[in-house]
Parts: structure tokens; sequence; C-alpha cells
């Protein structure tokens, strides 16, 4: 059995939004992530997959339950552990023109972090180089500002400045979303092989199933703050139990002409995440509706070994 | 027989502060009544100017039609006056487009919006338009129709936006609707509904779309024949089916192989090392020779004519010269495939 690097407890995250309104954007999730594995989170918009990865980082703080990271819990540690914890963890953000600050340098962006940790001090400059060859761009590319690089190349600055404290776990929030399909490959390729050379862990936050799909080992599939189904990759795409599952994969256009597949077309709309249905939170659009649905919340169980999913189906 | 739009050796350049970006550099293909047709590309490959200058809305200045001509029903649409244009985008060239909450104004109510082209250009009266309104919001799917005229923008969500935007291209009953990365903004689950609709749509009113996406999975599922653009040119175009089936260009295979498929197995994906060239000098030879695999000398130095193919399938690429060596001969000299 591996070692679990994070283990998440019916983690909740609730947004007061005025008129006495709570946005329920992560309402109960428990996983694990296995040191060294991709976990793919994918989701639609306003599913709570980005909160879920703020709340890991400790962008937010949690409502209830707990993100053990190594067996200590991340929202309670002193603050030497924290800055530890600020290490450990790391993110790769979706645009990387938003996440850059366009009156740094290039090589400041990448040594903020060395400096704020105090590490490589002495050899400071050869270490931001180092990073720079390793995401396949050049170490005279240190004295450029942002906007001087293309998409692509903005993410990989995004990626060295993630990876100089030498981080165990990376959040990658969309971080292939922004750019053209070429370049995405490319992107993935180096994320690819930057986890076999370090050992690292990643949390993969995308809408983009086949990609998920591709980089993942295994995936939960959010819906209304919730994980309604976690699998490992290939049983998830082959196999999927969830209603909700079922829809999204029949939904992902095919680049070949000749595959004509059956199409679940979802009834309705997504609800709000401040005015939740009542039971199943999927029971508005979902074909097999039952009065069980509509009354009670399926339990999160183990429905195959390995294979997770909250669906009174099952 | 005439084609319902003949696009022919477009130039559309932009002047910047930087110098003069051409942005589309000779591009040629058609459409036809009822048809599909898919524009693809990346970022910055032209597509979108494209689908400006079929509509008269490029930018002027900065930007410019320097050369080529679009014909649309027999009319000459980079001759005509600001007014025909006006004329012929409300009643015969509906659009759609990416982020449908910029489309759409906040201020006005959702009927008014879609009524107001139909006042303008069909001389409805305005309770008519208003009927109008909401008949066309039933047909876009719109549950609770005449409740929902009434109502603003942001009481819908994302996927009923695109669909009010779709009722408003479609309301004057034109024969062309251009829709620019119109499920781009949207959910899977989503952009199928929409894919459905606008196909549904086009079927009852033998419409003909230019659909302009990066995504080749939108491509295989809602066009019937495609255009690959390639830094202001067309690298490849023909029916859908000839182009999955059989690519003739390396930029096309490129784009397929760096995706990786939903149904299939797991293996390295292959990207297009480098980026596309910049349109400020492009280059005298094949704009995608400095990224291909297989680039010969010919490739750098002089623009490869189209070489013609089955059923209309064409690509510009020096391989398919007679003279050119064949593709297992550049492979056994060590080139990667």
């Amino acid at each position: 059995m591996a070692e679990n690097l994070v283990e998440v407890n019916n983690l909740k995250k609730h947004f007061t939004i005025g008129d006495g309104l709570v946005l329920k954007a992560v309402d109960g999730v428990s996983f694990t992530i296995q040191k060294g594995e991709t976990l793919g989170l994918v989701g639609e918009s306003g599913c709570g997959k980005s909160t879920l990865g703020r709340t890991l980082i400790r962008i937010y703080d949690r409502n209830d339950g707990e993100v053990l990271f190594k067996g200590k819990n991340v929202h309670t540690l002193s603050r030497k552990e924290g800055r530890q914890f600020n290490r450990d963890v790391q993110m790769i953000f979706q645009d990387p023109q938003a996440s850059l600050n366009p009156r740094m340098i290039v090589g400041e962006i990448i040594a903020e972090g060395l400096d704020i940790h105090s590490l490589y001090q002495q050899n400071r400059a050869e270490r931001v180089a180092e990073l720079l060859e390793l995401v396949g761009l050049r170490p005279e590319h240190a004295k450029r500002f942002p906007h001087e690089f293309s998409g692509g190349q903005r993410q990989r600055i995004g990626i060295a400045r993630a990876l100089a404290v030498d981080p165990e776990f990376i959040i990658a929030d969309e971080p292939i979303s922004a750019l053209d399909v070429s370049i995405q490959a490319q992107i993935v390729n180096l994320l690819e092989d930057l986890q076999k050379e370090k050992g690292l862990t990643y949390l993969f936050i995308a809408h983009d199933l086949s990609m998920v799909k591709h980089i993942s080992n295994r995936i939960g599939v959010m819906y209304l703050g919730k994980i309604v189904e976690l699998a490992e990759s290939i049983e998830l795409y082959d196999k999927p139990l969830h209603p909700y599952t079922q829809a999204l994969l029949s939904a992902i256009p095919i680049p070949d002409p000749m595959v004509k597949k059956e199409r679940i077309v979802l009834r309705g709309e997504l609800p709000s995440p401040a005015n939740l249905p009542s039971g199943c939170r999927f029971q508005t659009r979902c074909p097999h509706a039952t009065e069980q649905c509509r009354a009670v919340e399926p339990e999160w169980k183990e429905a195959q070994p390995g294979h997770w999913v909250a669906c009174h189906l099952y | 027989m005439e084609h319902l739009l003949q696009v022919e050796n477009l130039k559309v350049n932009f002047k910047t502060f930087g110098g003069e970006v051409k942005a589309v550099r000779g591009v040629t293909f058609h459409v036809d009544k009822g048809e599909t047709v898919a524009i693809v590309g990346e970022s910055g490959c032209g597509k979108s100017v494209t689908a400006q200058a079929i509509m008269g809305l490029i930018p002027s200045p900065p930007g410019r039609i320097v050369d080529g001509s679009i014909r649309f029903n027999g009319q000459e649409i980079t001759a005509m006056s600001k007014e025909e244009l006006h004329r012929i985008r409300g009643t015969q060239i509906g659009m759609v487009f990416q982020d449908p909450m910029t489309a759409l104004n906040p201020t006005m109510k959702v009927g008014s919006q879609i009524a107001e082209g139909l006042i303008r250009h069909r001389n409805l009266g305005k309770q008519e338009a208003k009927q109008k309104a909401v008949e066309m919001l039933k047909l876009v799917g719109i549950p609770d129709a005449a409740k929902r005229a009434e109502q603003y923008p942001h009481e819908f969500s994302g996927g009923m936006r695109q669909r009010v935007v779709i009722a408003i291209a479609l309301a004057c009953s034109p024969e062309l609707v251009i829709a620019d990365e119109p499920t781009t903004a949207l959910d899977v689950t989503v952009q199928a509904q929409i894919l459905d609709l606008m196909r549904d749509l086009q079927q009852q009113n033998n419409l003909a779309i230019v659909l302009i996406t990066h995504d080749l999975g939108v491509v295989a599922e809602a066009a019937q024949r495609a255009v690959v653009m390639y830094a202001g040119i067309v690298v490849e175009t023909g029916p859908v089916e000839e182009i999955f089936a059989r690519p003739k260009h390396p930029y096309t295979w490129g784009l397929m192989k760096s995706m990786p498929r939903i149904d299939g197995a797991k293996e390295r994906l292959v990207p297009i090392e480098g980026a596309p060239p910049d349109l400020f000098n492009p280059p005298h030879g094949c704009p995608f020779a400095a990224r291909c695999d297989y680039a010969m000398e010919i490739c750098q130095r002089q623009m490869p004519e189209a070489t013609d193919f089955a059923d209309g399938h064409k690509a510009a690429c020096w391989l398919h010269d007679e003279r050119a060596p064949k593709i297992d001969e550049l492979v056994a000299a060590g080139r990667q495939v």
C-alpha cells in the first residue's frame, strides 16, 4: 500500500453571500492522494474544484472537516510548520499572464520563494538558471519581463517558480486551459517528465477530460460541491458508474468523424450551490432519479475495490 | 454552380506600433447552402480575422483588406458601403460569438434584443416583433419563453445566454451564420446541447454555417468540410472524413498527434515543438517549415502550391510535389515521425 501524502476528510468550504444565503462551494469531500501519483479532479464551472484546491493549500480556511498533509492538519499548523508547508506544497495557475507580476523580471519571480525561505542564497543565480533550463527555457531569459514571452513559455515560468523551493506536492489548477492544443502537449509532457525526475505528487484540476485522463492515475468527478465518483482513470472511463460521469463522458466530442456515439443529454440546468436540491444533488437532472434519490442523500461508498461512488444505484 | 460564399485570396493587414501585421495572407475557400464549414487553427492563425472580414467587421483603421474578394450570394462584400453591410448583417448573415455575456446588451431585456433586428430589418410592429421573439426563444429551447423574454441577460446561465445569441442570429432567417468559437466558453455538457441545437436549426432552415474553432473534436462532430489555417494561410482543406482519415499536411498531423484521445490508450503526447512565426515578417517559404519534421530546403525559400487530392481535398505542402522524396524516404534518412 502506497503512502498517503494527502488525506482529506469531510472537507467543507462555505461562503456567505449576503441575504443570509450560504454558498456551499465544497460540501463534504473525502479522498486521499498517494505519494507520487497524479490525482485528476474534473467537473464543470461552479462545481467547486478550484475552491477545493485553494482550501487544500490554505488560501481559504475550511469550515469543517480536515486536510492532513503528511499526517498533520494543515489548517492548525504552527507558524514554523506553516512555513515548511508553504515550501512543500506549491501551486500552478491557469492564466500565466495574470499569475506573473508584470513589473518583475523572470529571474526575480522565480527567486522570490528562494529568498522568502532563505534557500540557495549562495548560488541563487545558478539555481535560477538551472530551473529555467529544467523547464525548457534559457538562462538568459532570467533578465526579461513576462510580457516578452508567449503563453506556453509563461506557463513554463510559472512551473519553474513552483519548483524553485523543492516542493513535494503541486496543485495545478487548469494549467493548460489557456494554451493552444500543440502547446498544451508540450506542458503536459514537461509536467510528466518533472514528476518522474523529482517524484512529485500532483493534484491536476481541469475541465478537459481527455487531458485529465491522459495525465492522471486516478480521477475524481465533482458535481455541486461533492465528489460523486472516484476511480482509477482507465476504470472511470471504461466503466463510469455515476449517471453524471456517464453524461459528462458522453458529451466529449471525439476527433474522429467515423465514430458515432450515443450521447446522454442532461436535462435542465445546474442548480445553484446556494440553494441545493434535497437528497442527491444530481436528482434534478438524473435520468434514473427515484423517490429515494429525492429524499435521501446517497452515501460515499466503495462500489468496487478502489472505485468510489455516491449514488443509490449501487 | 455559384457558391453561397466564396472567399478568394483574402489578405488582411493590421497597422500597429510595431509595424504591419499580416494576419490573413491569401485565404481561399467556399461555403455552399446548408453545409457547415469549420475553420480550424490555433490563436493568431487568422481564423477570427477571416470571419470578421466576411461580416465586414474589420476595424479600420488599424485593419484593412489589402487584397482578395468575398462574394456572398453574388454580391461583393469588400466593395459594400456601411449601410449595405448593415443590411446584409441584419438579414442575410447571422453572427454567434464566443462569449455570450459580452455579445448581449446587459441593460436590455432579452426579448427586446431579439425584437430589435426584426423591427429594423423585417418592418414588424413592436407587438408582432415581441411575439416573434418569444417564438424564437421557444425555438432555441428556452423553457418558459414568455417570462424569460422579459428578463435581462444576467438572469440567464452561460448556456442559456448562448441560446439567446443564437435566437438573435436566426431571428431574421439568414442564409449564413458565422459562429466564432460558439461553444468554447461553455462546459462540455452544455457544449453538447448547443451543438445539437445548431444542427437541428440548420436542418430545419437549410442554413450554411461557418464554424470557427480550435477544437478538432467539435470539427469532427459538427462540420462537413474543414479549412485548416496556420499563420494566415490555408494549409489544408477538404471533407472532414478525408482530413481525419488521410490528413496530408504535417501541421494537421501535428495537431492530431498532440491531442490525447479519450477513447484511446495512454501514449506519450507528441507536441509540435516551437511556436508559430511572427506575422510582422512572415517567412518567405512555408510558415510551418521551422516546426516541421519533414522540412526540406525548398520549404524555407518558397511557398508551396496547393496539391489536389480526391473530393476537393487540398494541401499546401512541398512533400506532395512530384519531385519531393517520399515520406518513408525522409523517415529512412533519419527524420522523426
